[in-house]
């Protein structure tokens, strides 16, 4: 007694993925939501223009920030 | 109770440990973040590094943490001759979350995690060469915590800030002095 066909063949991984990728997985969507982070940011003319003269005259550290280090 | 700010991977958790993890920073998505996404990130991904903060008693008990990943700021919008020699996309440093635990918040955690981040971002630029470190406040709470803390604001981002690296340079030195 057969309990499957032998002539049955087991589907790729491949073909696997194409089959799951039809329905929602909660995996999935955790793999989406993971990675978040905005990698790059576009600044305006004005913010552009701004950053590049901060960085070519950077300011003194504030009160504030040397009491991060103290 | 002392702290030390560890890689997520060096305190004995693991991905299924951490959704079980007792935080509550009073933001449900910085909580959700550590809990879920924080492993797959730092450990499977690799695409952001989460460094935690423990108390030396318990280092699985985390009371806080930042994400810092390699990030640019893009300056295309203007020409080159007032880019002044700057890349068109300035590489920087994003600290893309920052929570402490309500049990602890005030009791300078979030400086430690900061000085960790600001020392972790001067090694970055002495070997591959960023100019700032970068940041989103989640909101007006957020920006004024980075803003006492020398972040600068941007005019047309009001919720991003950065601070040039040597500024950092300088607090560093000036803590040496």
């Amino acid at each position: 007694m057969h309990l499957a066909s032998p002539m049955k063949k087991t589907p790729s991984k491949k073909q696997m993925n194409r089959i799951l990728g039809l329905f929602p997985s909660k995996n999935r969507k955790e793999e989406i939501n993971s990675n978040t982070e905005q990698e790059v940011i576009r600044l305006s003319a004005k913010d552009s223009k701004f950053l590049i003269a901060t960085l070519q005259n950077p300011p003194q550290p504030s009160e504030g920030l040397l009491s991060v280090f103290q | 109770m002392e702290y030390v700010i560890k890689p997520l991977d060096s305190i004995g958790h693991t991905r299924s440990s951490l959704k079980r993890l007792q935080f509550d920073s009073g933001n449900a998505e910085l909580d959700e973040y550590i809990k879920k996404y924080a492993w797959i990130n730092h450990q499977e991904k690799r695409s952001a590094r989460v460094f935690v903060a423990c108390s030396t008693e318990n280092l699985r008990e985390i009371k806080g943490y930042y994400t810092s990943n390699a990030s640019e700021i893009s300056i295309e919008a203007i020409s080159e001759e007032s880019r002044r020699g700057f890349p068109k996309r300035i590489p920087a440093l994003l600290i893309g979350r920052l929570a402490v635990d309500k049990s602890v918040q005030s009791c300078g955690i979030g400086k430690k995690l900061l000085r960790n981040a600001f020392e972790c971002a001067v090694e970055v630029a002495d070997k591959t060469g960023i100019y700032a470190v970068y940041t989103q406040a989640k909101d007006e709470a957020a920006k004024q915590y980075y803003q006492k803390r020398g972040f600068i604001e941007f005019q047309d981002e009001p919720l991003s800030l950065f601070l040039p690296i040597e500024t950092i340079r300088k607090a560093i030195a000036n803590q040496t002095k």
